[in-house]
C-alpha cells in the first residue's frame, strides 16, 4: 500500500501516529466547523429576512383592510 | 445593557490590550533570540560586534552542530554529554532529559541552559533544528550518504 | 478601463457571481484536497530525516502559505474599500477574516504537533512562530472590530484600517527565518531557487496548496454572499431572490 508495507504500518506512521493523525483530524474538524458556521449564519439571516417580510406583509394587509372599512 | 459608548470603550480597550500583548511578545521573542543567543565561538571569544562574553552562571541559548563522535551517554540515567561547534572552538553541553528525534551527530541543535566553569553548558532544554530539505531516504543515502536513525533506536547513544 | 467591471459592482450581480464562483470552486477544492491528502499520506515517500512525521507538511505548508495569502487579499481589499469607499469590498473583508483565522490556527497547531517530535518542543518564542501567532490575533481583531460598533459602516472602516496596518506583519512572517535566528527552518518552496524538496513529495504538496486556494475562494464567495444579504436585507432584489 503506497509507501507502507501494510495497513497497520500506515496507521502507525512509523511511531508518529499521534502527531500525524491528530493534525489531519483537527485541520479537518476546523474546516468543517467553519463550513457549518457559515451555513448556519446564512440560514439565520435568510430566516430573519423572510420573517421581516412577513411582518411587513401582515401590516400591509391590516392597513388595507382598515382602509376598506 | 451595553450602551454604544460602553461598546466602543470595550473595543478600544481590547484593541489596546491586544496591541500591548503583541508588542510584548515581539520584544520577548527578540530578546530571547538576540541577547541570549551565543554560538560556541562567541562563548569563548565574545560576541562579534560587541565582544561581550557570557559570565559563569548566566542563562543563555546556544546554537551549533553536534560534533561527530562526541556524544557520551550515561548508561544508568538520561544524562547525556556532547560537544558543540560552529566554525571554531568547541564547548561541552550536558543535558539530563529526552532528546528530540532529530538529535544525532552532525545535527544542528539549539540548547537553553546555564554557563558553568570551563565552558560547560548545563542545558535544561535541547531542541533540534533541521534544514529545509525534504527527500526520500534512498535518495538521501545516494546523494549525501546519510542514514538517519532515531536516537531511541541508535545503539551508539546507549539507549536500550 | 474598468468599465466592464461596473455591472458586477451592483450588489445583485455580485451576489449571483459569488454564488456561481462558490459552486465552481467548492467541488474543485474538495476533490483536490482528497487527492492531495491521500497522495501525501499514502503514496509520497517518507522523509530521510523526519520519517513519517514529515507528512504533516501536506497540510501545514498550504495552511501557512494561505494564512498569509488570505491576509494580503484581505488587506488589499480593505485598502481599496477605504480609498474608493466601496461597500462591497468592506463586506469581502468581513467574509475573509474568519477563513484566514482558521487557516492560521491550522498552521499553528499542525506546526506544534510537528515540532514536538522533531524539534523537541511544542512551542518556542522564535520570530516565525511569534509573528504567525500575531497574525491570528490580527484576524481576530479585524473580525471583532466589525462587530463592536453599532454603526456598521464605522465598524467596517475601523476593521479595514486594522487589516491594512496588519499587512506589515506578512513580510515579517515570510522573512523572519532569514532576518532572525529562528528554530524554524528556511523556506523550501517559496524561494527563487529550485525547491529543496524531492519531486515525489512536491507534487502532493502543490496539489494541496492549489486546493486550499480553491477552498479559500469558495468559502469567501459563500460568506460574501451571506454578508451581502445581511447588509442589503431591506432591498427589493434580496426579497425577490428569497422568493417570498
Amino acid at each position: 500500500m503506497g509507501a507502507f508495507e501494510s495497513f497497520a504500518d500506515f496507521l502507525a506512521m512509523n511511531g508518529y501516529a499521534f502527531y500525524v493523525w491528530l493534525s489531519y483530524g483537527l485541520a479537518f474538524l476546523l474546516i468543517v466547523a467553519l463550513f457549518l458556521w457559515s451555513k448556519w449564519q446564512r440560514k439565520s439571516i435568510e430566516q430573519e429576512i423572510v420573517q421581516q417580510q412577513q411582518v411587513r406583509n401582515i401590516r400591509q394587509q391590516q392597513v388595507n383592510s382598515e382602509m376598506k372599512l | 445593557m451595553t450602551t454604544r459608548r460602553q461598546k466602543r470603550l470595550y473595543a478600544g480597550l481590547s484593541l489596546l490590550v491586544g496591541l500591548a500583548v503583541t508588542v510584548g511578545l515581539i520584544l520577548y521573542a527578540l530578546s530571547e533570540n538576540i541577547d541570549l543567543f551565543y554560538t560556541p565561538s562567541e562563548i569563548i571569544h565574545g560576541k562579534k560586534e560587541t565582544g561581550v562574553k557570557p559570565t559563569v552562571g548566566q542563562r543563555l541559548r546556544i546554537g551549533g552542530m553536534v560534533v561527530e563522535g562526541s556524544v557520551k551517554r550515561d548508561p544508568e540515567s538520561l544524562m547525556v554529554e556532547f560537544e558543540l561547534q560552529d566554525t571554531g572552538p568547541k564547548v561541552v553541553v550536558r543535558y539530563d532529559g529526552i532528546l528530540p528525534d532529530l538529535f544525532r551527530e552532525g545535527q544542528g541543535i539549539v540548547a537553553n541552559g546555564y554557563l558553568r566553569e570551563g565552558n560547560v553548558i548545563e542545558a535544561f532544554e535541547v531542541l533540534a533544528k533541521h534544514d529545509e530539505e525534504y527527500m526520500p531516504p534512498d535518495l538521501a543515502e545516494a546523494m549525501k550518504g546519510i542514514k538517519h536513525v532515531k536516537p531511541s533506536e541508535n545503539p551508539e547513544l546507549g539507549y536500550q | 478601463m474598468f468599465k466592464w467591471l461596473h455591472p458586477y459592482a451592483k450588489p445583485e450581480k455580485a451576489y449571483q457571481l459569488s454564488l456561481a464562483f462558490q459552486r465552481f470552486f467548492m467541488p474543485l477544492a474538495i476533490c483536490g484536497l482528497i487527492v492531495g491528502c491521500i497522495w501525501g499520506l499514502v503514496f509520497a515517500p517518507t522523509d530521510y530525516q523526519q520519517s513519517d512525521s514529515a507528512r504533516i507538511m501536506y497540510i501545514h505548508v498550504p495552511a501557512a502559505i494561505w494564512s498569509m495569502g488570505v491576509y494580503m487579499s484581505m488587506g488589499i481589499a480593505g485598502f481599496c474599500a477605504l480609498v474608493w469607499q466601496i461597500k462591497l469590498l468592506e463586506i469581502s473583508v468581513l467574509a475573509m477574516a474568519p477563513i484566514g483565522a482558521a487557516f492560521t490556527a491550522i498552521a499553528l497547531f499542525t506546526g506544534s504537533l510537528w515540532g514536538k517530535p522533531m524539534w523537541g518542543t511544542w512551542w518556542v518564542w522564535d520570530a516565525r512562530l511569534t509573528s504567525e501567532l500575531i497574525l491570528l490575533f490580527l484576524y481576530m481583531g479585524v473580525f471583532a472590530l466589525f462587530q463592536s460598533f453599532d454603526d456598521k459602516r464605522t465598524g467596517a472602516k475601523a476593521a479595514c484600517i486594522l487589516a491594512v496596518i496588519g499587512m506589515i506583519n506578512v513580510p515579517i512572517i515570510h522573512y523572519s527565518v532569514e532576518w532572525w535566528n529562528t528554530l524554524h527552518q528556511g523556506a523550501s518552496i517559496t524561494k527563487l531557487d529550485k525547491p529543496s524538496i524531492a519531486p515525489s513529495m512536491l507534487w502532493p504538496l502543490l496539489i494541496n496548496i492549489v486546493s486550499v486556494l480553491c477552498l479559500f475562494i469558495a468559502f469567501t464567495c459563500y460568506r460574501f454572499a451571506t454578508e451581502l444579504l445581511r447588509a442589503e436585507s431591506h432591498r427589493k432584489w434580496v426579497l425577490e431572490i428569497l422568493g417570498k
